[in-house]
């Protein structure tokens, strides 16, 4: 099933709204979005994962990908608005020790 | 004369469309793109009687036309030469305009590109030219070019060609179908056999203690496409036995390549540092620096003192082990620690846990708990804990009864990943005497 993608870019930080199952099928989809705004070298990528009801490995694999080569430039992505289903994907993979997760948006444009 | 010049065209026609026939059984002789192209554009010239003609197919990737067959006294020397972008000469024009075009004659025409002519010595006067057609989508342009008897193309001819066209371009979509059946076919058997070269950097044998002190046994069972789980067992000296089990992220080829350089810098790294914090710090590092499209991994690595029963034990982002005291199942204490491959200078620490006689350890990847019945449900970590939440005789059984209780749930359904337990049981601290 594909993806519900959006994004909004103002001054230096860039939301990033998936919706759907992010999965092995679903994932170069996010991908394509991340690399768009990495290529631009946005300093701040927020990924609004509110409206993301599954992720698998591939999932997180995509979002450390754009992680990596964001602080290749000194940017920065987080995450923000985990669904707990999702949220204990990241605690269970200790993921949480490597990307700073956000209540939400607001919080992330405010944090970090 | 009207009368015989009428049967004479009649005559001409029944053999143009005999030659149409005479397509379709070529059409239907190979499924080899080259050499149909090649047969059915030669049978194009000699219906058409034209002096040559070529074949452009569109390349998607760089979208621009490429000449794949040129026939003609000088065809050999443009095929697979010229490239044509959007627009550019006679067949970038069809392609463009998804319309067929008559060129009486090509000096009076801009479209027309000299270059090819250039390149080959062969002089262009004029040109019928059709777009290949697969549904809406343009695939390709085909021309014939100078009609032998010097005349212009008539709209007789390009009614005609038409109509071939309409055949080439369903035999080369019948041929690139069967190309991509082939390669299907390839990378299939190529997945089988990187599954075997898997499966042969686990351990074939496990190390078993001496006069019983410790138990262990393992199964990984690969999912239909190759997976990235791994584990190894081995003796760091006469005391200690290491036990290692991970998860790489993704599937397929990439996560196979990834799984086999792990588990041979593991062997190389645990022979100086076994302590599990210092290893997995190591092989952090060493995956930073060449992670690629975000891959990474989730370990556990273990360090039994099987004389004292003593564990440390790192943990790099995996799953929980699971110990077994007295017939009770319960996930262990973790230590700190997140997947490797990611980010430089996380710290992972050790975590310490003395086991007692008859106790056991339970090491598994998520494809244990991530098992899909028919339903869509998961077969999940209470399951796992509730089917582990009794006495054993061994660790063989705890791995059989386990696989079993999986089989149950999914009723046998192939898994997409990979599926990979370790049971370790130790069973009594070292005799000095």
């Amino acid at each position: 099933m594909s993806l519900k993608i959006s994004n909004t870019v103002k001054g230096k930080t860039a939301v990033l709204r998936i919706a759907g199952e992010v999965d092995m099928f679903s994932s170069p989809q996010a991908r394509n979005a991340i690399m768009e705004l990495v290529k631009q070298r946005v300093p701040k990528v927020i990924v609004d994962l509110g409206e993301v009801s599954y992720m698998d490995s591939s999932g997180v694999a995509t979002l450390i990908e754009g992680l990596q080569l964001c602080h290749k430039y000194n940017g920065n992505l987080v995450v923000a608005g985990l669904r707990d289903n999702v949220r204990e994907v990241f605690e269970l993979t200790r993921l949480d020790k490597i990307f700073q997760i956000f209540q939400d948006v607001e919080t992330a444009k405010a944090n970090g | 004369m009207e009368y015989q010049d009428k049967v004479r065209e009649l005559e001409s026609r029944v053999e143009d469309l005999s030659s149409l026939i005479h397509v379709t059984n070529i059409i239907s002789s190979t499924l080899d793109l080259d050499e149909l192209l090649g047969l059915v554009m030669e049978k194009a010239q000699e219906v058409m009687r034209a002096e040559a003609s070529s074949v452009f197919l569109v390349n998607e990737e760089f979208n621009v036309l490429e000449c794949e067959v040129a026939l003609g006294s000088h065809g050999d020397k443009i095929i697979k030469t010229i490239r044509l972008e959007k627009g550019q000469g006679v067949a970038g024009w069809v392609w463009q305009q998804a319309a067929s075009l008559i060129v009486p004659d090509v000096t009076k025409d801009q479209r027309f590109y000299s270059a090819a002519d250039q390149q080959s010595g062969f002089q262009t006067k004029s040109i019928l030219a059709v777009p290949l057609q697969n549904k809406e989508r343009i695939i390709g342009v085909a021309e014939v070019i100078n009609r032998a008897d010097g005349n212009e193309f008539t709209d007789y001819d390009l009614d005609l060609f038409k109509t071939f066209c309409q055949q080439v371009a369903m035999a080369i979509e019948n041929a690139r179908v069967h190309q991509i059946e082939l390669e299907q076919e390839r990378l299939r058997q190529q997945l089988e056999s990187a599954k075997e070269i898997q499966q042969s950097f686990m351990p074939q044998k496990l190390p078993q203690g001496e006069n019983g002190i410790f138990d262990i046994a393992a199964r990984n069972l690969p999912a239909i496409s190759v997976g990235g789980d791994l584990f190894d067992v081995l003796m760091l000296d006469d005391r200690h036995v290491g036990i290692l089990i991970g998860d790489v992220s993704g599937k397929g080829i990439p996560a196979a390549l990834y799984m086999a350089r792990l588990m041979s810098d593991f062997r190389f790294y645990v022979q100086k540092h076994r302590d599990p914090g210092v290893l997995l710090d190591k092989l952090n590092d060493l995956l930073v620096d060449r992670s690629r499209h975000g891959m990474f991994v989730t370990l556990q690595f273990a360090v039994v003192d099987i004389w004292t029963g003593k564990i440390v034990h790192g943990d790099a982002g995996h799953l929980p082990m699971v110990h077994i005291r007295d017939g009770r199942a319960e996930p262990a204490v973790r230590a700190s620690g997140a997947p490797l491959g990611v980010l430089k200078s996380i710290p992972f620490d050790n975590g310490i846990m003395q086991l007692a006689p008859g106790d056991m350890l339970v090491f598994y990847t998520d494809g244990i708990i991530e098992a899909m019945n028919t339903k869509g449900e998961e077969y999940s970590f209470d399951r796992l804990l509730a089917c582990l939440n009794r006495h054993w005789a061994s660790a063989g059984q705890v791995i059989e009864e386990c696989l079993k209780q999986i089989y149950r749930f999914t009723k046998s359904s192939p898994q997409n990943d990979d599926i990979t337990l370790v049971a370790f049981q130790w069973n009594k601290a070292h005799s000095m005497s």
